[in-house]
């Protein structure tokens, strides 16, 4: 059993790892909903977004362990051999595709053998991929050794493509709520349901299997400097994801906009009354568009947030993210500050349900572990059955805009 | 003589209809202009095209003597047109200072300039005499700062030419008052005014001139100085409209309805919106209970109707305590509702004319045979009632209550109210939105059932109306009675000042 101070770090990074996605999704929803357009399809725009950055990522580290590979089989390993062979007196052959082989070494001779490599590829190889091989004990698999700056270039790459997936996808539902006036949640269910049975089918197509599996671990051991802060470093700055301080990022920028700009206060004004806009002079179906295609940006991103925090692979499901956003934004009463809070609520209902097992209390209890699963969902049935009276929805939203209304 | 704005021969079609017909309206610069109408009569179309809203088919608009095409409020803006609509378009969870400078912001890196926009709102607030508070939000601040709140907004956007779109509909007669002198001050500021208003006293307080609508099409120009109220009516309606409701003094018989301490708590809001109100209504009079919109006349008429909850008190209906009733149990039990809303509560607009006509008594062995409808009976029932109230209609009986006029929604509605015969007529704004005639009408017929010996009260928001038709006042003022009076010994003047809640009673 872990001490309480053990469990408080363990808990607390995966709080966070849970509330970024949760958090920026909602706010998505609150663009959307704030402009006057209702939109259920976040469920479905997340997991096309973390469908197609999970398969830009891994397509990045295939080709990317390709390029490796073909410099380790060609260059390294014959050098490697040749070079332990000469100087040690032993013979080893590296199986194919296998990057792992015991030397047996003393600290002596692997000092040495490193100067050496590092000397004879030095000038020729910059990249840093190779000095950490080189500078590894042993020769560790290639994939879970290399945790360097290229590396998290991938997943803000992957992240940066299920944005633009999640705009793209997005428009579909303003397309049909903006300009058909369509009934918004048959709209958006349509998209939850097309959503999965497009990943599926895709995923199938090019692996013959449904999951696209994420190779590399793209969790940062500690930040650099702030890390090593007492207490802090500890809860904020360790085992922690790059793609975590992004989408807290991409949150304070978005609610600047949202509250300190001229655009963040017309769209605001099209969710609440579209026809006093109108009477300004403002482009209601503009605004609109816009505000739906930042939430698809947002749920699109979070859908990748999703998968590189939770998930080593993506086999079709954001497992109800984007409808638990809907209840974030609900309990969080279409305000950013307030979002947070609920965001962080429901993040923890989940991890607790999660890790029930090291936590003590939760742990006598000695439930069947289907219930310690459903607490994040009692949670939010609970809570938004007493929060919900006072909701200050904004008033237009779901409404299509009809400039001949009064 | 100059005009600062020309609309030369407009007409705008809408399917079915010619909502202007070659229609002509020239503003002075610097000048009140009246524009009066009757209800449909195409005030509101003719400003909307004037405001880009609407693209006419023919005619030309010129703004200071050159010709100009509007399509849309920005264009409007430009030539420095503002409107106050009818209906405030403010953001009710903005501040007053975000609803004025929204759509027309000023930012620096992309970042709005709130402190010059606020001094620039303060500065014109001072100038004109209208007093805001900048930091408000709308929900919280009353009409008529919200009316101060529009007119800063076309302010704001140096507007030169402001349009009033029945601006005085919510106010209470103080405020009109005030608006009044607002506009005249707006006026010597070497602004130019056009009021949409079917009011025949105001434009006689304010205007210059007036120019009249009827049905679509232009009617004439006049001085005002020059012209009487009733010719003005005259032109508006196209025959003589008799101002005056004739009557009879009341002889007010025994109680059929007795209100005792009602109070009802909006649980939403947390606060009583009826408060301990005690009153009686009495057989062959019409008690009227008048107040501004929102003081909680519409919750005590749900609490009477059964349509919402009793906090505490008492209802009684000819000694009979009916508090806890249902909806129907009170309506069998002698309750006729003319309600204020009449497409929520009042008729269900995708039913035909003839099935509105028996909502409250479909289930009456009359109309219903083991729980089929008898189509004949209520064929009939319909003709009859078509017949003695004059509801005209496209296709009789099956009409669909969405295809016609809100005159004629609301003669079905009252043709159905009256023709139940109950003790107790709640008739709830019953001429809102209609025209002269049809208000004409509807007060001979809550006459007629006071003659006839029943109760009627009458809740009402018109003065006139208030005054001209009932036998006493029940001023409300946010949810308490907070005074009673005779019609025949009070006036405008008083009403208001109890209506705005700056005097009252003591019980």
């Amino acid at each position: 059993m872990l001490s309480f101070s053990e469990l408080i770090y363990f808990i607390v990074p995966l709080v966070i790892a849970s509330t970024v996605p949760l958090a920026l999704v909602a706010l998505g929803a609150l663009f959307s909903e704030r402009s006057g357009v209702v939109n259920i399809a976040l469920e479905g725009i997340m997991l096309m977004g973390a469908f197609v950055g999970a398969l830009t990522i891994k397509n990045l580290e295939i080709n990317d362990d390709k390029k490796l590979l073909s410099f380790y089989e060609n260059d390294f390993v014959p050098y490697v051999e040749v070079y332990v062979e000469e100087e040690f007196d032993k013979t080893v052959t590296l199986a194919e595709n296998s990057f792992y082989v015991d030397l047996n070494l003393t600290q002596a001779q692997y000092d040495k053998m490193i100067e050496d490599v590092n000397a004879h590829f030095n000038g020729d190889i910059s990249d840093q991929e190779v000095n950490t091989i080189a500078t590894s004990k042993t020769f560790k698999s290639i994939s879970d050794s290399i945790q360097d700056v290229k590396t998290q270039r991938y997943a803000i790459i992957g992240i940066l493509v299920g944005a633009l997936v999640g705009i793209v996808f997005s428009l579909l539902h303003a397309f049909a709520s903006i300009n058909m006036k369509a009934n918004q949640i048959i709209s958006a269910t349509a998209l939850n349901m097309f959503a999965p049975a497009f990943a599926i089918f895709t995923a199938r197509q090019i692996f013959e299997t449904q999951k696209v599996t994420i190779l590399r671990n793209y969790r940062i051991t500690s930040v650099p400097l702030l890390g090593d802060i007492p207490v802090i470093g500890d809860l904020f700055f360790k085992g922690a994801y790059l793609s975590t301080y992004l989408g807290i990022a991409i949150f304070v920028i978005a609610v600047l906009v949202l509250y300190k700009t001229k655009w963040g206060l017309r769209l605001r004004s099209c969710g609440e009354n579209p026809q006093a806009a109108d009477s300004l002079g403002i482009n209601i179906y503009k605004i609109r568009y816009a505000g739906v295609m930042v939430s698809g940006a947002l749920a699109g991103m979070g859908g990748v947030i999703f998968v590189l925090s939770f998930a080593a692979n993506f086999n079709a499901t954001v497992s109800g993210f984007g409808f638990l956003a809907l209840a974030v934004l609900i309990f969080g009463n279409w305000k950013p500050g307030r979002i947070i809070f609920a965001a962080l609520f429901f993040a923890s209902m989940r991890v607790l349900g999660s890790v029930h097992t090291l936590i003590p209390f939760l742990e006598e209890l000695k439930l069947q572990p289907q219930i310690y699963a459903m607490i994040p969902y009692i949670a939010t049935l609970v809570v938004l059955a007493i929060t919900s009276k006072n909701s200050a929805a904004p008033r237009a939203a779901g409404e299509p805009y009809d400039p001949g209304k009064r | 003589m100059e005009y600062i704005v020309e609309m030369l021969n407009i007409t705008k079609e809408f399917p079915g209809i010619k909502a202007n017909d070659n229609v002509t309206l020239q503003l002075k610069k610097g000048e009140i202009h009246a524009l009066l109408g009757e209800n449909g009569a195409g005030k509101s179309t003719l400003m909307s095209v004037l405001f880009g809203l609407y693209t006419p088919e023919e005619g030309t608009i010129k703004v200071r003597g050159e010709e100009v095409v509007i399509t849309n409020p920005n264009d409007a803006n430009v030539h420095g047109i503002g409107m106050v609509h009818q209906h405030f378009k403010l953001v009710h969870n903005f501040t007053v200072a975000e609803n004025i400078v929204l759509g027309y912001e000023d930012t620096k890196f992309g970042f709005l300039k709130f402190d010059d926009a606020v001094k620039k709102i303060n500065d014109l607030s001072d100038k004109y005499k209208l007093k805001v508070d900048t930091s408000s939000l709308i929900s919280d601040i009353s009409v008529g700062m919200q009316q101060r709140v529009e007119i800063l907004k076309m302010l704001y956007r140096d507007a030169e030419i402001l349009i009033f779109d029945e601006p005085t509909a919510v106010l209470t007669p103080q405020e009109i008052e005030e608006l009044m002198g607002i506009m005249k001050d707006l006026t010597k500021e070497g602004k130019s005014i056009i009021l949409i208003t079917h009011k025949l006293n105001e434009i006689k307080q304010v205007a210059d001139r007036c120019s009249v609508l009827r049905k679509g099409k232009y009617i004439g120009t006049v001085e005002v100085e020059n012209t009487s109220v009733e010719k003005m009516a005259e032109m508006m309606v196209g025959r003589e409209v008799n101002f005056v409701v004739d009557k009879e003094d009341a002889k007010p018989k025994d109680t059929v309805l007795e209100v005792k301490n009602l109070t009802v708590r909006n649980h939403r809001l947390l606060k009583d919106v009826v408060k301990d109100i005690s009153f009686e209504a009495k057989r062959g009079e019409i008690l009227c209970i008048a107040g501004i919109e929102g003081n909680g006349q519409t919750q005590l008429v749900e609490a009477i109707t059964g349509l919402t909850h009793v906090t505490s008190g008492n209802i009684l209906l000819k000694g009979n305590d009916i508090t806890k009733f249902s909806v129907r149990e009170k309506n069998n039990a002698g309750v006729s509702h003319i309600p204020e809303d009449r497409h929520k509560h009042g008729l269900v607009l995708d039913y035909s004319l003839e099935e509105n006509l028996i909502l409250q008594s479909y289930f009456e062995e009359k109309f219903q045979e083991r729980g089929f409808l008898r189509f004949d009976e209520i064929r009939q029932h319909a003709k009859k009632l078509i017949a003695n109230f004059d509801i005209r209609s496209g296709k009789g009986p099956t009409t669909s209550a969405r295809s016609m006029s809100g005159g004629n929604q609301q003669k079905a509605i009252v043709a159905r109210e009256i023709d139940r015969d109950t003790d107790l007529l709640i008739a709830v704004q019953p001429t809102r939105g209609l025209d002269v005639g049809a208000i004409e009408y509807i007060h001979k017929q809550l006459i007629a059932q006071r003659d006839a010996g029943k109760a009627v009260l009458l809740i009402s928001l018109e003065l006139d109306e208030v005054l001209n038709v009932s036998d006493r006042i029940i001023v409300m003022y946010e949810g308490e009675a907070v005074g009673e009076f005779d019609p025949k010994k009070t006036n405008e003047n008083e009403l208001g000042l109890y209506m705005a809640g700056s005097k009252r009673s003591e019980a």
